[in-house]
């Protein structure tokens, strides 16, 4: 078995598909049927079938049993497998499409066939569908009669209207489009915690040594120089011995080792499943199929019921053993009067590194804005009007591409040498611009032949009105996400500059002039510049990683994916429905009488 | 400079016209619009070059202060030097003016020269003098950056929406946001002074112990992917293999004196040898020898398939009779004939092992790149006398193996002067350097004249330099190459060809191999030339850092010593390179994309 190809995945069957109106649902549909018209076109896979099935040119119920047996992925759990698919899901998770189609389900709207072959996701849907006996309406759409009424197709013909893009528009009605990439934004674990993590930065920085009218409750400032605490400065900051706070250590004893006992368990027992000879063949079968976002492998129900044992206990192991941890680090972390340490004439390290990271922040926003404006401003003009003043700006904007940023940046951090950052900040903007007046030129170039605008035109709006009213709100999403990720570039473009000592200088401070000013000390001071650049690190990333939602909520074409822990609930609520015989639907274990066959689709013969 | 301003990519209009005689064109018509366009690009470029030195020029003009050091003199005829100053750089001049002499001094090919720190030295002899040491800084970084980038990028395509993935992604973010002066100077921390305090008493710590092998363990089986449980049979391997590998090292001591030895080469080369059949042409089952004289029906029927003997009727039998026996051992060789040749190449390296080290004795650069390329010439050779009826791909992959394996020849001899390198009394036990590029004195000392060519220790001690600014160069810039190359490769696997190359039933190899990566590959080649273009700019944090002097020193140097031409110098060179690239990339992009023509 290992010599063979698995098969290629049904999406890609349904390639060939010109229509739906018959189905090999069942084995007694392949039965009969021409050898090439339920196997692949690929000589492998005829070779091995052929071999296995003596080379006949007609498969016998036995034959079909016996491939069936041998490639187990190729038997089904009726509905189980292509039901599994992101489109069946509402946000919550919830089985929306549930079993469309079949007999017991009441008669729902399936789709169009047209959709279905198209991308072949719902391919296994209409086989099922179909095996459950549903018809065609006319040759783009079918339903599935049920008990009780009947009920057409009601799906228009508009864009998008398959069960996905219908679960899609639901979840978007009557909200504006800034609403809407609001809600996605949200939805972007990574973006938010970047986002917490950003605010925990900046009200610290802001809070502790104070900004401006913010009072700060750090005794110390950056240019305080109290006597050195800890021989060579050493930091303050340390984590004790367990019980070294007057706790009672045998809590934190007991909690660790529950956690641990609760890791190892759920670790064997994890393993257990996935090596025991429990595991099913169509597990190993379908780990292509994991590719299919959404999808479950089929387990046997014990090793089923093992496995989500097992989770669960790994999970609870888990969130003792962080409950644990945190305790202790609670409890036993004690920070003293200068947690970062002290450099060789007793500086605070904090409050030097919560000073940089005020302003490299200011620098930061002060870049991005401006940059922004000046690239909004260029990109704007030269793609609205084109022609002379086009060439004019864009051959510019070469011009500013072709100097190294570090380059123009020392130039310029030179001329404005050691001035205030937000001086240097407006130096550094001036360069930085390229690549969003760029973009905001390729928007504008494409807007501008829109008929909202040849509308605004014809009613008599000027240039700037046409310019600044109608096209650019069409060009926000790409303008926002860009002058984020143009902002995590100028922390690091003023930081290098910094180190290089032609941003901001003594006295002043910035993160990156704190590593440099510390650069000759790494060896026997080395605290003084890991904290300033963690600090930097940890910004950037943040920025980034909201940039990033920033993106994928503008995005037009993002999906939505149920996660897999989603599904694994739908599943769960699934089968404590079936167990409380709601759905008269019982879940079917693959080795049925009557397997239902998807992966052997009969209209292969084209 | 866009490109879709002057490089059209509309679709050319065909038209069918009835067949008509091949008219004669001469070559200068049809060169005609290439070289417009080339024109025009370069005019173009010109003029972008042009503004760009006039912008640079008027900021250093107004950046730089000239009279600096005069200014906070005490000199009692300080007016008269501030004088001579003036009348040194012109400065009553105004900067406009200035810059128009200095266009005029460069169209004459007169560059200036140094009047500080750098006084009489001309600038483009100091250009000469940094670009060598630029390049070997920089070049080996580039190329590893663009290979593990790719290799990175590919490998997270092919394995999209999982951990290894969403890893690989989260690193990326991580690498983009990383100062890079930072880095280096961690590498300093870590890459060389707590490196070298290992290297004096390498004992893995017990948590180490663990930790390594099963992180290691963790991402290979990531990498190799496949079912839950080959995932935790390759988790368990790796995971052994780690933890043995590392005991052995501790316990034998070997990283005192890392050597290959015959049986390491030969490991390793088959390592490469393997890798190249996999990628190149994949392990094959036994299939019958090829015998032109059957009808092509009978062995095409017959081909490719295992076993299939059993199953035959009576007419097989005889097809079966007719093709001969296979399976087997012969069936197998003939199916694998360049894995035969890679892995026979190996062993006749290895074997010559001992000629190997007289060889390379006395050897110099020349005599090594000699060597390499006879033994390229035998594992072609080897590859040719296993002949079959692809003899070209074995002769290809037989050489290819030939030269990893020189390569694992030629590294496991430069580490034999590992443990003399670091008894030298200026290297004094800590081999992995943080300053500079050389170890001075150690291309002088006697130790090393007394041995037969100081080459080995010199490329040791090279390399030994080189390392550390080389990765903290990978680490920054090979993100945007693993992002670049995953973006590019998700999307070709959703193209058309794609699916029609795995419904003929293609190996999901060759689909990845030759319909994908090629594809992949051709987004990549409009950024690389760039890169390579940038490169001359030298890495200017970099270098600042590992005391390089490089290009990127040599500005940060001038730009404190108010050298402005030198300054202007250095971006004339790199400013040049990078209009150049723009134009390559444009070439490229017509050359490798059929639809895009360059005349339009």
């Amino acid at each position: 078995m290992s010599n063979i190809e698995p098969l290629p995945d049904p999406r890609e069957l349904h390639q060939y598909a010109d229509s739906l109106e018959t189905s090999a649902g069942h084995v007694e549909d392949i039965v009969g049927r021409d050898l090439d018209s339920v196997l692949l076109p690929d000589d492998e896979q005829r070779d091995y079938y052929g071999s296995r099935l003596d080379e006949t040119d007609t498969l016998t119920a036995e034959d079909a049993q016996a491939v069936l047996d041998d490639e187990p992925g190729l038997v089904e759990e009726p509905y189980g497998r292509h039901l599994r698919q992101t489109g069946d899901f509402d946000a919550e998770g919830y089985e929306y499409a549930q079993a469309p189609g079949f007999p017991d389900d009441g008669s729902r709207v399936v789709g169009r066939a047209a959709d279905f072959d198209q991308d072949g996701w719902a391919g296994g849907f209409a086989d099922a569908a179909l095996a459950g006996g549903a018809a065609f309406v006319d040759d783009t759409a079918f339903v599935a009669p049920a008990p009780g009424a009947v009920e057409t197709l009601v799906m228009d013909d508009s864009a998008g209207n398959s069960v996905e893009n219908a679960i899609e528009l639901r979840e978007v009605a009557g909200l504006s489009q800034s609403r809407i990439v609001f809600r996605r934004f949200l939805r972007h674990r990574g973006a938010m915690v970047a986002l917490a993590v950003l605010i925990g930065v900046i009200l610290l920085a802001a809070t502790s040594i104070g900004w401006g009218p913010i009072p700060g409750w750090y005794p110390w400032t950056h240019t305080s120089m109290p006597p050195i605490a800890n021989p060579g400065g050493r930091p303050t900051m340390y984590l004790s011995a367990l019980g070294d706070a007057g706790s009672p250590v045998i809590w934190y004893l007991l909690a660790a080792l529950i956690g641990l006992a609760l890791l190892a368990a759920a670790i064997a027992a994890l393993m257990s499943v996935f090596v025991s000879k429990e595991e099913t063949a169509a597990q190993l079968r379908s780990a292509d199929d994991e590719e299919w976002v959404g999808y479950h492998a089929p387990l046997t129900p014990r090793a089923d019921r093992l496995h989500n044992l097992a989770r669960a206990i790994f999970r609870w192991g888990l969130l003792a053993a962080a409950l644990a941890g945190l305790a202790y680090l609670f409890t036993h972390l004690h920070f003293g009067s200068h947690p970062f340490g002290q450099d060789n004439i007793g500086r605070d390290g904090f409050a030097r590194v919560m000073r940089g990271t005020q302003q490299s922040l200011t620098i930061m926003v002060i870049i991005g804005a401006l940059a922004t404006l000046i690239g909004v401003i260029f990109g704007s003009i030269s793609g609205y009007f084109r022609g002379h003043v086009d060439n004019v700006i864009m051959r510019f904007t070469d011009m500013v591409i072709a100097i190294p940023t570090i380059v123009l940046g020392a130039i310029l951090g030179v001329m404005v040498g050691g001035a205030s950052p937000a001086l240097l900040a407006f130096a550094l903007s001036f360069m930085v611009w390229t690549g969003m007046a760029r973009l905001v030129r390729a928007q504008f170039l494409a807007l501008r032949e829109q008929e909202f605008v040849d509308a605004a035109r014809v009613a008599g709006a000027s240039h700037f009105r046409i310019m600044f009213k109608h096209i650019l709100p069409n060009a926000v999403g790409i303008i926002i996400v860009n002058s984020t990720l143009l902002m995590a570039s100028a922390i690091l473009l003023e930081t290098s500059l910094s180190f290089l000592g032609f941003g901001i200088t003594s006295p002043d401070v910035s993160l990156g002039q704190i590593i440099n000013e510390y650069q000759a000390a790494f060896t026997t001071r080395p605290w003084l510049f890991w904290w300033p650049g963690l600090f930097i690190v940890t910004i950037a990333l943040c920025v980034n990683f909201i940039g990033d939602g920033l993106r994928d909520a503008f995005d037009p074409r993002q999906r939505r994916i149920p996660t897999a822990r989603a599904l694994a609930r739908a599943d769960a609520r699934k089968a404590a429905k079936v167990a409380r015989g709601i759905v008269g639907r019982p879940a079917a274990p693959p080795t049925t009488a009557i397997p239902v066959v998807t992966a052997i689709p009969e209209h292969l013969d084209v | 400079m866009s490109t879709a301003t002057l490089v059209e990519t509309e679709q050319p209009v065909e038209v069918e016209t009835l067949p008509v005689a091949p008219q004669k064109v001469s070559w200068f018509k049809h060169a005609m619009p290439t070289v417009a366009f080339l024109g025009r690009r370069l005019l173009s470029a010109a003029i972008v070059l042009l503004g760009a030195t006039f912008i640079v020029f008027m900021a250093l003009s107004y950046a730089l202060d000239f009279l600096e050091d005069l200014r906070l003199s005490t000199d009692p005829n300080v007016e008269l030097l501030i004088a001579q100053r003036i009348e040194l750089l012109n400065l009553d001049t105004p900067p406009f003016i200035r810059y128009f002499q200095w266009l005029g001094g460069v169209l004459t090919g007169n560059f200036g020269e140094g009047w500080n720190q750098f006084r009489g030295q001309g600038v483009l002899s100091m250009l000469a003098a940094r670009i060598p040491s630029t390049i070997q800084l920089v070049l080996a970084a580039t190329i590893g950056a663009i290979l593990f980038g790719v290799l990175v990028g590919i490998v997270s395509a092919l394995r999209q929406y999982t951990r290894f993935d969403y890893g690989v992604t989260f690193m990326s973010f991580v690498l983009f946001s990383l100062p890079s002066f930072w880095v280096a100077v961690l590498l300093k921390t870590w890459g060389a002074i707590g490196f070298n305090a290992f290297l004096n008493n390498p004992q893995f710590s017990v948590p180490v112990l663990i930790l390594v092998p099963l992180l290691l363990g963790g991402l290979w089986s990531a990498i190799v992917g496949g079912t839950r449980r080959s995932r935790w049979i390759t988790f368990a391997i790796a995971t052994l293999a780690t933890l043995i590998a590392m005991l052995l090292f501790a316990f034998t001591g070997w990283l005192q004196n890392p050597t290959l030895g015959p049986a390491g080469i030969t490991v390793l080369g088959l390592g490469v040898a393997m890798a190249l059949v996999g990628l190149m042409v994949g392990f094959n089952k036994p299939r019958p020898e090829f015998n032109p004289d059957l009808p092509a029906s009978a062995v095409g029927s017959a081909s490719d398939s295992a076993g299939i003997t059993e199953s035959l009727d009576s007419d097989g039998a005889d097809v079966a009779a007719r093709v001969g026996r296979f399976g087997g051992l012969r069936g197998w060789i003939s199916a694998n004939r360049a894995l035969c040749a890679a892995v026979s190449t190996v062993l006749a390296i290895a074997l010559l092992y001992i000629p190997f080290q007289f060889a390379f004795f006395t050897a110099g650069l020349a005599r090594v790149l000699l060597l390499a390329l006879a033994t390229v010439v035998l594992g072609v050779l080897i590859g040719w006398l296993w002949g079959g009826f692809d003899r070209r791909l074995s002769m290809r992959i037989a050489g290819l193996t030939a030269l990893g394996t020189f390569f694992f020849l030629f590294v496991d001899r430069v580490l034999q002067m590992w443990q003399f390198y670091g008894s030298l009394s200026q290297v004094a036990g800590r081999p992995i350097s943080t300053i500079g590029s050389q170890t001075p004195g150690v291309r002088t000392s006697a130790a090393v004249a007394a041995l037969g060519t100081p080459f080995w220790v010199t490329t040791l001690d090279s390399f030994t330099h080189v390392i550390l600014p080389t990765i903290a160069l990978v680490l920054i810039s090979f993100a945007s190459y693993t992002r670049y190359t995953r973006a590019s490769m998700l999307e070709v696997m959703n193209q058309d060809y794609i699916r029609t190359a795995r419904a003929k039933g293609l190996p999901e190899r060759v689909v990845t191999v030759r319909h994908a990566f090629r594809n992949a590959l051709i987004p990549l080649a409009t950024i690389i030339p760039l890169d390579f273009a940038g490169l001359l700019g030298g890495a200017v944090i970099t270098e600042q850092i590992f005391g390089w002097s490089g290009m990127g020193n040599l500005f940060i140097t001038s730009i404190r010593a108010q050298e402005i031409n030198m300054i202007m110098g250095y971006f004339l060179l790199i400013g040049t390179m990078l209009v150049i690239g723009t134009i390559v990339v444009d070439f490229i992009y017509a050359l490798v994309d059929p639809r895009i023509r360059v005349n339009a």
